[in-house]
């Protein structure tokens, strides 16, 4: 029997008027790279925070090992984040802390470790993500790309089963998005840990995915594996694979 | 009329929610501050922030504000001979009124406005969606060692306040307006009681109360990039400076 690490049910988001989830149906199986794919604005990144309760959805419900995550009380699902590690678009590091107090920081707040462990595991991570010799430097002192590797050791440094990544890629060249994407993938080696990327970049979805889905009109329209996205013909999936102008992206923009 | 009527409605719900918010997040720091971890170290840097960086001014603005009263009041006491008065004057609305109300006013404008904007940058640039996504509470992280800095260092700054204030007064009666020290001396604690030293003191563990609250809540809820967190780093500081002097009528009022 599959093992559900994700169980997505009707999801629905409005901000003011504008609904943004309109009933997404998911179901993530465990130990899987899965990436959501979709134009700009479509609510991704508003599904996301949902999937680890940084929003309310005002309908609908999601199960994070068989767990319902917003039957839980504040301090409870503080206490369930443990299980992630998100990383943020723009890597949202503590600009006031250095590259090796970020990565710390997790590891001070919730383990009772010796200084020599965390500095430990804070070099393994660096390593983990290829960045050496930035320990001490401040966010601010670091490009786009290292920002984000920074945010990807930050978030994996308490071992989580789960990692969400938000536009990893978003604004970088294309030798950087390939080494963006590896990492991710470098970095569901091992452990059985579950990734969920939103990206709508191709490129990286290539290397990361082990299923894609497409979100569109607030809505799942697509699940399946990598192979099986590329040979779609969901109108959809087939005008956002191509790059058509024209097709039910545009319609739905106009 | 209609247009007067539609302008207080507006008014008064924003203020509501306003008063909402401060109470909702008054309520958070007080449940998350009795939750471990202790953050001491960063309780200890907020203290410093607080309390150590504000000397300078508190000392120039009490020390002067001290000076100008008693320059007042010896031009106006010497008119019907009373100006072995001024140094009660001084000491008394020293302790009781303006180094309390000084010391808030001044750590609103160098630390309110400081922490709105840092939580407000915070806020905007995903940094308190990452604390909530790495397991930790940014009220806990953030707001709980702020809040208690201003608690305890506030009365502190209104220590210093009240010393330097009166020193202000003493400098000017008797060096410039030659009143004889001893007399001055005698004057500056002769109608003092320990009362008016603790009415000054709880005015500053309320004012310490609010302008930390204040500029935590208005950075917490920032919204709209960098125009955003200048839109609240100016609320905080208006805000603050306002309810602390609401607030100091209301104290006054009601304290002995």
């Amino acid at each position: 029997m599959l093992e559900y690490k994700f169980l997505i049910e009707n999801l629905h988001k409005s901000f003011g008027e504008k609904k943004v989830l309109k009933g997404v149906e998911l179901k993530i199986e465990k130990g899987l790279s899965v990436v959501i794919l979709g134009g700009s604005g479509v609510g991704k990144s508003v599904f996301l925070k949902t999937l680890i309760g940084l929003l309310r959805p005002d309908l609908g419900k999601v199960f994070v090992d068989g767990v319902d995550i917003f039957s839980l009380k504040e301090k409870e699902l503080n206490e369930f984040r443990k299980k992630f590690g998100m990383c943020f678009q723009e890597g949202a590091l503590f600009d006031s802390m250095t590259v090796y107090e970020n990565i710390a920081f997790p590891l001070i707040r919730h383990k009772e470790l010796p200084k020599e462990k965390i500095k430990d595991r804070v070099m393994e991570c660096l390593e983990i993500v290829k960045l050496k010799g930035v320990e001490d430097k401040f966010p601010s002192e670091l490009s786009g790309g290292m920002r984000r590797r920074v945010g990807f050791a930050r978030a994996i440094a308490l071992k989580p089963e789960i990692l969400l990544f938000d536009e990893p890629t978003t604004g970088l060249d294309p030798v950087m998005t390939s080494l963006i994407a590896e990492t991710i993938k470098d970095l569901m080696k091992g452990d059985d840990v579950t990734a969920i990327t939103i990206t709508h970049d191709l490129q990286a979805a290539s290397i990361i995915a082990d299923k894609i889905a497409m979100l569109f009109d607030g809505k799942i329209i697509f699940y399946g594996k990598k192979e099986e996205f590329w040979e779609s013909q969901e109108p959809a999936v087939v005008q956002f694979r191509t790059s058509n102008p024209k097709g039910p992206w545009t319609e739905e923009e106009i | 009329m209609r247009a007067i009527k539609t302008l207080i409605i507006k008014f008064s719900t924003y203020y509501l929610g306003e008063i909402g918010s401060f109470f909702y997040i008054l309520y958070k720091t007080f449940f998350w501050s009795f939750k471990k971890p202790f953050d001491f170290k960063n309780w200890l840097k907020q203290m410093v922030r607080v309390g150590v960086s504000s000397v300078p001014v508190v000392f120039l603005a009490t020390l002067f504000t001290g000076a100008v009263i008693a320059l007042e009041t010896f031009e106006g006491f010497r008119r019907f001979h009373a100006e072995n008065y001024v140094g009660s004057v001084v000491s008394l609305s020293m302790l009781r009124e303006l180094s309390p109300v000084l010391a808030a006013l001044m750590v609103t404008g160098r630390v309110g406005s400081a922490m709105a904007a840092e939580i407000g940058t915070m806020k905007v640039t995903e940094q308190i969606d990452a604390l909530y996504a790495l397991a930790t509470n940014p009220i806990h992280f953030l707001i709980v060692p702020r809040v208690w800095a201003s608690i305890f260092m506030l009365p502190l700054l209104t220590v210093l306040g009240d010393l330097t204030g009166i020193a202000g007064g003493y400098l000017v009666s008797v060096y410039i307006m030659d009143a004889n020290p001893i007399v001055y001396e005698a004057s500056t604690f002769q109608f003092l009681d320990l009362e008016d030293f603790y009415v000054g003191i709880i005015k500053a563990v309320f004012f310490g109360l609010i302008l930390s609250v204040v500029g935590c809540m208005k950075g917490f809820y920032t919204e709209g990039g960098a125009e955003g967190v200048g839109r609240s780093t100016t609320q905080a500081v208006v805000m603050s400076s306002l309810f602390i002097l609401l607030s100091d009528f209301f104290l006054t009022k009601i304290l002995p």
